[in-house]
């Protein structure tokens, strides 16, 4: 029991660490494609500590606060349930599906208190952000059906372990069509461009976000860190192998070693993140959504019946 | 002694009869719960009796029939459905039914649901899927003409076509009761896989299958046969309708399953799988999941909030239909559990619609708004059911819609599994239009001391949100009955864990990790510093404060971005073609009768020539 | 008593209408009193006979004047014809009491003395058990039934009086001929000798003789195309009339088709005919069901929505399997309870509010709640709702239809049936949920009375058919079993 707690404990603490060094490396990375100096990377820390020891906080209500609590705790939620090499508690329940909802609802949370706060630019966000998720659905279910088919379980664990002997997901044709299209949703579930309509930096203000400040935003802040680290996670161990070491004698090395080997491609994954949403402009919202219904769709949809077959 | 399969089907009839007739306020509503009581009460009961005996038996001659009544597994679940919505639905009514007429019909289409669900032969199915047919027409026909007609007409069109179906294999088969009819299917399949003729051609099969699927496909709101639902849900007492789509639609899946008890093998051998999926099973699913969509995307377009909820009804019955569709035992029990899981939420939703329309009197979204703040009871039963519907952890729409995902995916069916992945985005799409705009924002001035809800409406939904967590808490307690159905372990694990071999899922596990999460942001929360609360107008405007004179909700037409990617789309319309043939058909008749019954007596007389003349070509 | 009494079933109501102009003597009010006295007595001899048949289980076979038959006449009160003799009575006593308040147009006595008429010629037609007493009853019929139509002495009633002679009188000369023809080539008059030599008839002539006589009386039984007059003589006749013709009328007609036909069962001219009488009914359904939808006078809509109920009796008769004889008797009767109590209700209406078109209607269920309740129910049944006595009738038809394979006449049928519950449903609708500004009518307690026991009846039918579908069968046997009606009837010269 002890042993969990502290498992755990310790997991969401490098979850969120690293969750905050990812948003630093995003704002570093693009400075310098942007000929910028940018920010050090622990800024976004400095950040949420200045948000949430403000003074003044001002709320909307019930909701509006529990709206956010929601978000992080069903974040932390979703995180226990990933398999994180040799450490996570929860991954012999890390059922595909479930972790895809999962994955979901903190939005949930935050549209609820975003909308509770009775903001036009709140509801403008959140039908942004709804119709962002009602685009990348279609994609991303078929990524997620591929994948089941293909190695003929729901298990992330098991698909973990099965990469290590058959290969990572993406040297197999139809798992690979999956594993483009899913990461062209990733772009969307960070909100990089061109899917950052529902956010929209700059000219609504960050649509859901818009009316939180102090604690609130603190908090969302740090859902935010472990949610990134949640899904880079989830796609490094789905499509890229994960991360099982077994070649030193002390399993606590083995484990260093394996968040090390997982760092890497979590890295890797939100560097191409970057690039693209650099590189891009902007989507509105019906061009995002014909977008995510034409290409990533055909392609994930291919990757699932080769699958089948 | 009158058996207990007679009691559970006529008590409602009986009370609504006796509440229409003596139609005294307070005494009628009494008789009518009691009614709704008693029929859940003998279902209770008859669980104790299931668990020693297999079934419960009553067989009754009538007018030349003998109608034969049969309680089982399967069946029992579904009149479990039917009693526990039905009975929330009718406290509901003591609530907003208007007079003795609601009651009288309401009562009366209870008791024709469970009949369908408890009917053990041809003849009594039909006559009480007529009678719940008509009854629930009648609860429309009150409200709007145009609306119950076009119900009327498709649900007897369906009807018709199970007639016909059922003519077919009495014609055949010389008996209606379920256990000859399905013997003697299965020996016909038996008999075709040795290659000696069968009773029934391959044609004929199709025909069967075909009339069925659409009597069963129209009762269940399958596309393109959904189009009466959204207008029959939207205008009736919203209480009732809670019943109506909880309970009514699951007689249409209830009949899909009757199918495959009856017709299923038959089917498989004459036209064989396509994957794991026997090819008719694949159309049903296939309709099922471009009922999800449709039904879906018309929700989240909707401006009147019993709208959305029909079409929201009939995406959800969408899944039910995949999953029935598949034909595993797995995603039989999956579409099954959320044909539960359905009936609880949207009940408990159609209850929530129902106070709010009884407390404000509007039903579209751009006359409501913060409403959360003045009912807070009903707003944290719209929270459980918007979680329950949305399919999150953990409450019993996720357990159920995660099995039905696994089912359908595990079989390998990749559209299938795209369209169902499509349809839990398109619930969380619409759920967020009701939360926005019926609950937070600016609320309009007349509606500043609205009540919050009436204690039969609080109890009725008090009772459904309940079951709502239990059983996505606790899923294995519906997985354990399920698991009667087939006499094998399908779906393994604990009350609290559902296990299928590839995949898990753990209601009290996600529960108690929930809260360690929300414990955790909590704590996060608390440390900081204390909260001021700020009304609407103190937000974020730019920099320019504004006043309640302003409009601060998106009220009208929230999804228009969406609307203008389908566009296209949106033209296509079952609901207008169905009526440019009815009124086709109307003007046809009109011009028919206006040159048949023409009022020339010389015409008339050119008539009998006519027809003497055809005697004389007869053969004279 | 004696069987021999029931021959008062023909002789009192022919005797009593030869009575009225002396009753007329007493005065103009008596004579409606007196109509409804008779019907009365009329009454306690078809329930007397009724109760001596089913308890017996053996027919009345009455001979004219001691003489056997096919020397003599006889009547044949079977199965069948007690419980339809019985609806006859009951009915026309139902509405000699509509009539009290329904017929205020003069002269009174005629209208008393052809109501008689009409009611003899119905029961004679169905007692009889001779061919050509079979024509004069069905003649008596007819021209009763002329006079009657055009007894309101409207235009309409003329015009519409007028198509009927010359339609009925048409098919009364077919009928004619093929009595005559009949007679040519077998020597006898009497149905049931007809039945025992018809297979040694000469297959050709049979068929011509059938073929001539159903078109005779598919004229009185509104088959279609034949039926065009029965619209107008529907909506133009009294209202009283009106409920006879829908109730017994054309159920006479229809039934002494039937019998004729089927007593050529074991000839080749059978199927043939019956397919004709199949192909006729469905039509008429369809094409009834069908002109029914957009009519804006109720009586009108009713007329033609009988006409299509008749038609799917014709169809019962024509798929002739003993299930489908069994369900087209019962549907006869069930037709006759709900149709009685819809034109009585109508008729009813439109004395009241003035005319039977549909804006009396609107807000009706307020106006006179008994009287939209009588129809509302009545209207359930017809569409054929469970519960309610038709859905009986209609489900054991068409599924005998099913049974021998006539799916696409079905699927025509239930189509048919899809149009009728609209136009029902439309004037349920108007009645009580359409706004009216008139105030609330007192109700005759007579006519509620009358209403609220067809009511009962269709409601007790429905929920427990039991009784009558047993009735319903043995009367179906009557018809259908001719070998028994042959050995039933006793023939001179035949030993029994």
């Amino acid at each position: 029991m002890l042993m969990i707690a502290v498992k755990a404990f310790l997991i969401l603490l490098y979850a969120t660490f690293m969750g905050f060094m990812f948003m630093g490396i995003i704002r570093i990375v693009t400075a310098r494609i942007h000929r910028r100096v940018g920010p050090p990377i622990y800024q976004p820390i400095l950040d949420t500590i200045k948000l949430l020891s403000k003074k003044s906080n001002i709320t909307h209500g019930l909701i509006y606060d529990f709206g956010v609590i929601y978000a992080l705790g069903a974040t932390i939620l979703a995180l226990m349930f990933i398999p994180l090499g040799g450490v996570s508690i929860l991954r012999a329940y890390g059922d595909l599906i479930l972790i895809t909802f999962l994955l979901e609802i903190p939005m949930l949370g935050i549209m609820f208190a975003a909308m509770s706060s009775g903001n036009p630019w709140a509801g403008l966000g959140a039908q942004r952000a709804l119709l962002t998720l009602l685009a990348i659905q279609v994609p991303l279910g078929f990524a997620i059906v591929a994948l089941a088919e293909f190695y003929g379980t729901f298990s992330t664990y098991e698909i973990v372990m099965a990469q290590q002997t058959v290969g990572w997901s993406i040297t197999h044709l139809p798992l690979l069509l999956a594993a483009i299209a899913y990461d062209i949703v990733l772009q969307a579930m960070f909100g990089k461009e061109p899917f950052d309509i529902m956010i929209a930096p700059g000219e609504i203000s960050l649509g859901p976000m818009v009316e939180f400040g102090g604690k609130h935003m603190g908090i969302l802040q740090i859902q935010h860190a472990i949610a990134l680290f949640a899904e880079t996670l989830f796609f490094s161990n789905i499509f890229l192998g994960g991360a099982v070491v077994t070649a030193f004698a002390s399993p606590i090395l083995n484990t260093i070693a394996s968040l090390a080997v997982l760092l890497i491609k979590q890295l890797a994954v939100l560097m191409i993140a970057i690039f693209i949403g650099v590189i891009f402009p902007r989507f509105t919202i019906d061009q995002a959504a014909r977008f995510y219904w034409k290409w990533p769709t055909i392609i994930a949809a291919a990757g699932a019946i080769l699958a089948a077959l | 002694m009158i058996n207990e399969l007679m009691i559970i089907i006529f008590a409602p009839l009986l009370a609504g009869v006796l509440a229409w007739l003596l139609d005294i306020k307070g005494i009628r509503e009494a008789i009518g719960v009691i009614g709704a009581a008693i029929p859940l009460a003998y279902l209770i009961q008859a669980y104790q009796t299931l668990s020693t005996q297999p079934s419960i038996q009553y067989s009754i001659a009538l007018a030349g029939f003998k109608f034969e009544f049969l309680l089982y597994q399967i069946n029992w679940i579904f009149a479990m459905i039917a009693g526990v919505v039905g009975f929330a639905a009718v406290l509901g009514m003591v609530s907003t039914a208007k007079d003795s007429y609601e009651w009288l019909f309401a009562l009366i289409s209870l008791t024709g649901v469970l009949g369908v669900f408890l009917a053990d032969d041809l003849a009594g199915f039909f006559i009480f899927w007529e009678v719940m047919t008509f009854a629930s027409f009648m609860m429309v026909l009150k409200y709007n003409r145009k609306a119950s007609l076009k119900y009327f007409l498709l649900s007897v069109f369906g009807a018709y076509a199970m007639l016909i179906a059922i003519g077919i294999i009495y014609a055949k088969v010389g008996a209606l009761d379920f256990a000859t009819i399905q013997q003697v299917l299965y020996q016909d399949a038996m008999r075709g896989a040795f290659g000696t003729d069968t009773l029934f051609s391959r044609n004929e099969m199709i025909l069967v299958f075909g009339l069925f699927l659409i009597a069963f496909g129209v009762k269940a709101g399958m596309f393109p046969l959904h189009v009466w639902a959204p207008d029959a849900y939207s205008e009736t007492n919203q209480s009732y309708t809670a019943m109506f789509s909880g309970v009514l639609s699951k007689a249409g899946v209830y009949g899909m399953l009757v199918i495959y008890i009856l017709l299923g093998t038959r089917l498989m051998y004459e036209f064989g799988k396509f994957g794991a999926a026997p090819k008719f099973g694949y159309i049903i699913a296939l309709l099922g999941g471009l009922t999800i969509i449709v039904g879906g995307l018309l929700a989240a377009l909707q401006e009147d909030i019993r709208k959305l909820f029909a079409y929201s009804s009939i995406s959800q019955i969408g899944y039910i239909l995949v999953g029935i569709g598949v034909g595993t035992a797995l995603s039989i029990e999956a579409a099954i559990y959320h044909a539960v899981s359905h009936a609880l939420f949207k009940g408990l939703f159609f209850l929530i619609v129902a106070t709010i329309i009884y407390r404000t009197g509007k039903t579209e979204f751009k006359d409501m708004g913060g409403l959360a703040e003045k009912m807070p009871i009903t707003f944290a039963m719209a929270f459980v059911a918007i979680l329950s519907l949305a399919g999150i952890p953990p409450l019993v729409g996720f357990a159920s819609k995660w099995l039905l995902f696994e089912a359908v995916i595990h079989e390998n069916m990749p559209i299938l599994g795209g369209m169902i992945f499509f349809g839990s985005a398109i619930g969380f799409v619409y759920l967020i239009r009701f939360t926005y705009a019926v609950w937070f924002g600016q609320r309009p001035t007349d509606l500043d001391d609205t009540k919050d809800a009436p204690l039969p409406l609080a109890i009725a939904m008090g009772i459904l949100a309940l079951l709502n967590v239990v059983f996505g808490i606790a899923p294995g307690l519906v997985a354990k009955e399920l698991n009667k159905i087939f006499g094998k372990e399908v779906i393994g694990g604990t009350i609290y864990e559902l296990n299928l071999g590839f995949g898990r899922y753990n209601g009290l596990l996600i529960t108690i990790w929930l809260v360690v999460g929300l414990v955790i942001a909590a704590i996060i929360y608390f440390l900081g510093a204390k909260v001021r609360k700020v009304p609407v107008t103190d937000t974020y405007q730019a920099g320019n404060p504004v006043t309640m004179e302003y409009n601060l909700t998106i009220r009208r037409n929230f999804f228009l971005p969406l609307k203008e990617t389908l566009a296209f789309w949106l033209r296509i319309s079952f609901d207008r073609l169905y009526q440019d043939i009815g009124k086709w058909i109307e003007d046809l008749a009109e011009t028919m009768r206006h040159y048949i019954y023409n009022g020339s007596v010389q015409a008339y007389a050119w008539y009998l020539a006519i027809v003497l003349l055809i005697l004389a070509l007869w053969g004279v | 008593m004696n069987p021999q009494y029931a021959s008062l079933l023909i002789a009192l109501p022919l005797f009593s209408a030869f009575l009225v102009p002396l009753i007329k003597r007493a005065g103009k009010k008596v004579i409606l009193p007196y109509l409804t006295l008779v019907t009365l007595i009329q009454t306690g001899i078809a329930a007397w006979a009724f109760k001596e048949v089913y308890t017996t289980g053996k027919p009345i076979i009455v001979l004219a004047g001691g003489f056997q038959p096919p020397v003599g006449i006889n009547l044949y009160i079977g199965h069948f014809a007690a419980l339809f003799v019985l609806i006859i009575a009951v009915v026309s006593f139902f509405m000699t009491v509509f009539s009290m308040k329904a017929i205020d147009v003069e002269p009174i006595d005629k209208y008393a003395m052809l109501f008689l008429l009409l009611m003899l010629g119905a029961t004679g037609m169905i007692a009889t058990g001779d061919i050509f007493n079979l024509f004069v009853f069905m003649e008596i019929t007819a021209i009763s039934a002329y006079a009657l139509t055009g007894y309101n002495k409207t235009g309409e009633a003329s015009e519409a009086a007028m198509k009927y002679i010359i339609l009925g009188g048409i098919g009364s000369s077919f009928f004619l001929v093929g009595v005559a023809l009949l007679y040519g080539s077998l020597g006898t008059l009497n149905l049931a000798q007809i039945a025992m030599l018809a297979s040694k008839m000469n297959p050709t002539v049979a068929q011509a003789a059938l073929a001539l006589l159903v078109f005779g009386l598919a004229v009185e039984a509104e088959l279609f195309p034949l039926n065009a007059w029965a619209p107008d003589a529907y909506q133009a006749s009294p209202h009283p009339v009106t409920v006879m013709f829908s109730a017994f009328v054309v159920k006479a007609g229809l039934y002494a088709m039937v019998r004729i036909v089927y007593l050529f069962k074991d000839t080749p001219a059978f199927m043939g005919i019956l397919n004709l009488i199949l192909i006729l009914g469905t039509l008429t359904v369809v094409i009834g069901e069908l002109s029914a939808l957009r009519q804006t006078n109720v009586k009108r809509m009713l007329a033609y929505s009988s006409i299509a109920q008749i038609g799917l009796i014709a169809v019962g008769f024509g798929v002739a399997t003993p299930q489908a004889v069994d369900a087209a008797v019962f549907h006869m009767v069930n037709h006759a309870i709900v149709k009685a109590l819809m034109f009585l209700a109508v008729g009813y209406v439109a004395i009241t509010l003035g005319c039977p078109c549909i804006e009396s209607f609107k807000g009706l269920g307020k106006k006179m709640p008994l009287t939209a309740f009588a129809i509302t129910v009545g209207a359930i049944s017809i569409v054929g709702i469970p519960l309610f006595n038709i859905f009986w009738s209609k489900f054991r038809l068409l599924l005998a239809a099913l049974q021998v394979g006539k799916t696409g006449i079905v699927a025509l049928i239930l189509g048919a049936s899809l149009v009728e519950a609209v136009y029902y449903f439309r004037l349920i609708h108007a009645m009580w949920f359409e706004e009216s500004k008139d105030e609330k009518v007192e109700e005759n307690l007579a006519f509620s009375i009358i209403m609220l026991l067809l009511v009962a009846l269709i409601i007790v039918i429905g929920v427990y058919p039991e009784p009558v579908w047993n009735l319903v069968q043995k009367a179906a046997t009557d018809l259908y079993n001719v070998a028994n009606y042959i050995k039933n009837v006793p023939l001179l010269g035949v030993s029994p």
